[in-house]
């Protein structure tokens, strides 16, 4: 109980410093405790909170850069395996403690470009007419704990899918590929493990057969942000 | 401004009555006692750990790798393929609130693939009509829609997306739903193609304060 | 030889200041720094100080035992103005002051004691700190900012600066001044084909689609929509556009453009006309026609954002909204100088004309053209005080109190009250708990009483000052507009600041103890603003005009020794004169018992005056200890913890009315006609209940021959 609790002192009652002592004392001691029960409601306001107190600044965690092509070849194999990360996409190291915050939220944004796909002549996008499922490209969130992972993970919950639309007859007639793609994620891969050296960043692979198609990614934005109350 | 002031003067040579000492410290004591407020606590002296868990924010999600389907003969808005919920939370505020709702997913249209050697090439079962088909999501609170996304039309066979929306709620219970509907435009002959909604994510922020 | 009686005369209850040549007994000619409390007493009153302490700087060369204190007030301007009001019910709480410096500054206890303020910023972060952004100083007698409160924000106006409202964050232009801009529907092409831009689904687009040989036009008004939800005036030309349609089943699309609206506007609404051709012709209002007007404006849409800057007109006549009407929009009156709120409506006044405007319900800061009442004639002054009870606005001028009733659903309107009263500053109108609306006028401090409607209380107006005359005579009249006042509840006193003799800046302050409908007085308040906070403490704070000595905000109450640190707290209970007859008659003072409360060994003195002559009988007022002589109780300075006294030991003890006994005389003086006491504090403290006084009364008027006193005989 953090009210101070005075010792009233009443006429009649010996000269004796006692009381007022007493009452002394306990503002000397509650005045050392104070939490909500001595503050009003709505008493507390924004200038009385710290910076950051509450949620954590994600400027401090941002990865922002202008344009990045993959324009080499992309692994044409499963993530695990070769997954090419977005090059400066790293962020971090963060704190994880789940249990001094309400949550971490991961939010990646990206543009992404490509050129169309075609049937018959030849060059980039060229589809083989014996090609039996239509190109596929994918991006995902990968994390690490440098205190206890020796390589970054995939985070299954952000795989994200994206094909290529229309195919043309010929190169000529071929549609580019545009669009956006946003995720917002709750990280909880850890569990209730703590750490304090926590990395995330950002995957993209090709899910299809052999056919290497090069896309460009830019307008890419992706922060960490931990909610702290 | 909360600040409090003394009451009583007295000075040596007055009779020590309790009532000048007890008028004067209860003038402090009553406004410590419950009443402080922002003038008299410091700039930037509440930090985290004196704040209780999930005073100012909580947040509650729903993610899944699990593919469910969203039926094409339907045709209506659908949250669930009958077992499995696209994307779906529930919770209990003590306060008002303001929710941010994220929602991303990914899905891909059941098709067979086909490449024709004329025209343009479709992967579809058929050309007549098909191209009109269409997926589109929304995320509701209690049954209020919050947000759309626009329709993502079938010859993108494979698609991700993300919505945001806001909307103040009072305490009490609360179901944010994310919603699907496969459909088209016009009502033709071509048979109905599910989608199958694979990864998908549901971030809902509770701003308290 | 028969003795002369001694009467004892009680003067119980004291009251307050009566200046009447003639007064009762148990008031008094002049109280200083004295308070009525409720246990039917006088005592000590307040003093003041900083609502800030001193805090610790060290001098540049930091030697050792060298202290030096500064104050967050030292360098602070004369304060001009100061408000105060709270929002999240009471919890967050603005106290809003104003300087000479053009400065706005609202106080921030978070950095006290040595930054205790953060300039009002506006929407651009500009900070009314003087430069950036100023607010007129007027050193003149002047009416000051004034403020009042409406939707949780603080509207201030006085009448030079643009009317400022302040939302806790900050702060924005009050409405718009001027109606907003003309919007121009413009019949574009596409670039490709010169093409006009179309629609070929016949339920959208304007117009009727069919109509492909006779014209078609549209006009469209705007206005703008601030954060607060508050609209402007529309546009004031609506310009139109007129055209044929593509053909039978393609409609032509409008690209409109519209202004974008000043800083703060979030919003602009487009108003739209019906077609104004029917058949090809324009339509005139007669005729066959069922329109009797192409004036209408109908809601078309509100574009949610002041970027903007074309939109297409898609919507179908039938799709359109409610009639604009242009009578309820109006622009925020300039100069306005005096403001209130009365059932949900804005007041203001204090324009170049005698108007009072008034705004719509709930929107504080429209103000249609017809919101208009004239009161009273030039004649009779400007208007110069508003104030909201609980049945009427009172609208006062310097000569004539008017009353505005009723209510939004039913209207408004005005009566006049008396023109025989006014009132001459606007910041000493108080409404007193219980008695009425209290105000300072050329000639004195009136009361309006009653219930401003038909109760059966009379209406009625009071002049409150007759019993202090001689006070009244020294207000100086050319300054009224700086007097301003406070209620004080916690000790129940309705506080006048006034400026008198030649001073226009206000120094002595007239107390009105409303409990008990008394006066008093007390000098050396450097008051130029003053405002009681609206919550449980009820302190009165009070900004000075002397920013050299003694500059900032002050905070009254009885625990400061002094006033301001500059000037000591001197209680003084002058009684009125006592009349003992004519000249033939008099008395012979003897003594003075007074009813005090013992306070302990500090003085409590008295001296006296008769006849009403220049000086008091004695030159160095007579003291006694403010105790019984034998009482043995502990005091301040001398009793220790623990201690006893004569081998008792020590105790808390009480205060407690004492009589304390004064034996005077005046018979040097010769007889004695009028008498008058005065008891006064040597220190601080006294608290006087009553007194009496005992006289040797009456005049032997029929002489004894000297022979009968030593056993003469009358006769032989």
């Amino acid at each position: 109980m953090s009210k101070v609790v005075l010792t009233q002192v009443n006429k009649g009652d010996p000269l004796v410093v006692d009381k007022i002592n007493a009452s002394i004392g306990e503002w000397n001691s509650r005045s050392n405790d104070i939490d909500e029960q001595n503050v009003r409601q709505e008493g507390v306001d924004r200038r009385n909170i710290a910076s950051e107190a509450v949620i954590d600044s994600p400027s401090t965690s941002a990865s922002q850069i202008d344009s990045v092509s993959t324009a080499s070849a992309m692994p044409a194999v499963s993530p695990t395996g070769g997954a090419a990360k977005i090059p400066d996409s790293d962020i971090g190291p963060f704190t994880y403690n789940s249990s001094d915050q309400v949550a971490l939220k991961v939010n990646l944004s990206l543009h992404y470009e490509a050129v169309g796909l075609f049937i018959a002549g030849s060059g980039s996008g060229n589809l083989s007419s014996s090609l039996t499922s239509i190109p596929k490209w994918k991006v995902a969130i990968y994390y690490k704990d440098s205190a206890s992972m020796a390589s970054f993970a995939q985070i299954d919950e952000t795989v994200r899918t994206i094909t290529f639309g229309l195919v043309a007859i010929d190169k000529a007639n071929r549609i580019p590929l545009s669009g956006s793609l946003s995720i917002a994620h709750n990280f909880t891969a850890l569990g209730s493990t703590s750490t304090s050296s926590l990395s995330f960043n950002v995957r993209v692979w090709q899910d299809t057969n052999s056919l290497v198609l090069p896309i460009t990614i830019n307008n890419f934005n992706f922060y960490a942000q931990r909610i702290l109350r | 401004m909360a600040f409090r002031y003394r009451q009583v003067f007295f000075e040596d040579g007055d009779i020590v009555s309790p009532k000048d000492w007890n008028r004067n410290i209860a003038e402090y004591t009553q406004e410590f006692n419950g009443y402080l407020d922002r003038d008299n606590l410091p700039s930037s002296g509440v930090t985290s750990a004196m704040i209780k868990d999930e005073a100012c924010n909580s947040v509650h999600s729903f993610s899944s790798t699990t593919d469910t389907t969203i039926t094409g003969d339907i045709g209506v808005w659908q949250s669930t393929d009958g077992t499995t919920k696209f994307s779906e939370v529930s919770f209990t505020l003590d306060s008002d609130a303001m929710l941010i709702l994220e929602w991303s997913g990914t899905w891909e249209w059941s098709h067979s693939f086909q490449l024709s050697s004329g025209g343009i090439a479709y992967r579809g079962i058929s050309t007549t009509g098909a191209s009109d088909d269409y997926v589109e999501y929304r995320i509701l609170v209690d049954g209020i829609e919050v947000c759309r996304l626009p329709k993502s039309t079938f010859p993108r066979v494979c698609d991700s997306a993300y919505m945001v929306g806001a909307i103040p709620v009072a305490g009490g219970n609360h179901t944010v739903t994310v919603q699907a509907k496969n459909s088209r435009e016009n009502d033709s002959s071509p048979s109905f193609i599910d989608v199958t909604l694979k990864e998908r994510e549901l971030f809902v922020w509770v701003r308290k304060r | 030889m028969s003795a002369i009686p001694v009467t004892q005369l009680t003067i119980n209850p004291l009251r307050g200041m009566d200046q009447r040549w003639r007064a009762e007994p148990n008031s008094a000619e002049i109280i200083t720094d004295m308070t009525w409390n409720e246990q039917d007493s006088w005592m000590d009153g307040p003093g003041y100080r900083r609502i800030v302490t001193d805090y610790v700087v060290r001098g540049s060369n930091d030697r050792r035992g060298t202290i030096v204190t500064a104050n967050a007030f030292d360098s602070e301007s004369i304060i001009t103005s100061l408000h105060w009001f709270a929002q999240h019910n009471g919890a967050v709480q603005y106290t809003v002051w104003e300087t000479s410096a053009g400065e706005l500054k609202i106080f921030n206890g978070s950095e006290a004691p040595s930054d205790i303020f953060d300039y009002m910023v506006d929407r651009e972060n500009n900070a009314f700190n003087g430069t950036a952004r100023s607010r007129t100083y007027t050193a003149t007698p002047n009416i000051r900012t004034q403020s009042f409160t409406y939707g949780g924000r603080l509207y201030l106006l006085n009448g030079k600066d643009e009317p400022v409202v302040f939302d806790g964050r900050k702060a924005d232009s009050c409405g718009f001044f001027s109606p907003a801009g003309v919007a121009t529907p413009n019949m574009l092409d596409k670039t490709n084909d010169s093409d006009p831009i179309r629609v070929s689904d016949s339920n959208i687009g304007a117009g009727p689609s069919s109509d492909t040989s006779h014209d078609v036009g549209f006009a469209y008004k705007i206005t703008f929509v601030n954060e607060r939800g508050q609209e402007s005036p529309a546009s004031s030309e609506a310009a139109s556009v007129v055209y044929k349609q593509l053909n039978l089943t393609t409609k032509k699309i409008i690209p409109v453009s519209i202004p974008t609206g000043p800083a703060g506007c979030v919003a602009r609404r487009i108003y739209r006309s019906l077609n104004l051709y029917s058949g090809g012709d324009l339509i005139v209002g007669y005729g066959s026609d069922i329109r009797t007007s192409i004036d209408n404006y109908y809601f078309h849409s509100e574009i949610q954002d002041n970027v903007t800057e074309v939109f297409t007109d898609i919507i179908p006549d039938g799709l359109l909204g409610a009639v604009l009407d242009g009578s309820q929009l109006g622009a925020f009156p300039f100069n306005a100088s005096i403001s209130a709120v009365f059932k949900n409506t804005v007041f203001v006044g204090g324009m170049t004309s005698n108007e009072i405007r008034f705004s719509r319900p709930l929107n504080p800061e429209v103000f249609p053209e017809d919101n208009v009442f004239q009161i009273g004639d030039s004649t009779l002054g400007p208007v110069t005080a508003l104030y909201p009870t609980k049945n009427a606005l009172v609208v006062f001028k310097q000569r004539g109190i008017y009353l505005i009733k009723g209510d939004p659903n039913s209207g408004f309107y005005a009566q006049t009250l008396t023109l025989d009263a006014g009132c001459s500053a606007p910041r000493t109108v108080m409404e007193l708990p219980g008695l009425g609306l209290a105000f300072l006028s050329e000639s004195g401090v009136f009361l309006l009483e009653g219930a401003m409607t038909n109760t059966g209380n009379p209406t009625r107006v009071v002049k409150l000052s007759s019993p202090i005359p001689d006070l009244v005579d020294t207000i100086n009249k050319s300054a009224l507009l700086n007097a301003s006042a406070a209620i004080d509840r916690n000790s129940g006193e309705y506080l006048l600041s006034i400026p008198t003799q030649d001073k226009p800046d206000p120094l002595l302050l007239f107390k009105y103890h409303y409990e008990v409908g008394e006066w008093s007085t007390s000098e050396n308040w450097p008051i130029n603003c003053m405002v009681t906070s609206g919550d449980h403490r009820g302190y009165v704070y009070f900004g000075t005009w002397d920013s050299t000595d003694i500059a900032g905000i002050h905070v009254i109450s009885r625990g400061w020794e002094d006033k301001g640190g500059l000037y000591s707290i001197n209680p003084s209970y002058t009684s009125a004169y006592m009349d003992f007859g004519t000249a033939f008659q008099s008395v012979h003072p003897i003594r003075f018992n007074v009813y005090a409360i013992g306070y302990g060994n500090n003085d409590i003195e008295c001296n006296f005056a008769i006849n009403r002559e220049l000086d008091a009988v004695y030159s160095t007022a007579r003291s006694h200890d403010q105790r019984y002589p034998l009482d043995a109780l502990p005091v301040y300075g001398t009793a220790t913890f623990g201690g006893s006294t004569k081998g008792v030991q020590d105790r808390f003890s009480d205060h407690r009315p004492v009589v304390v006994r004064f034996d005077v005389s005046a018979s040097h003086k010769g007889p004695v006609h009028e008498l008058q006491a005065t008891f006064s504090a040597q220190t601080r403290r006294i608290q006087i209940v009553n007194y009496n006084v005992e006289v040797k009364g009456g005049m032997q008027r029929k002489p004894k021959p000297m022979t009968l006193s030593y056993g003469g005989k009358t006769s032989r």
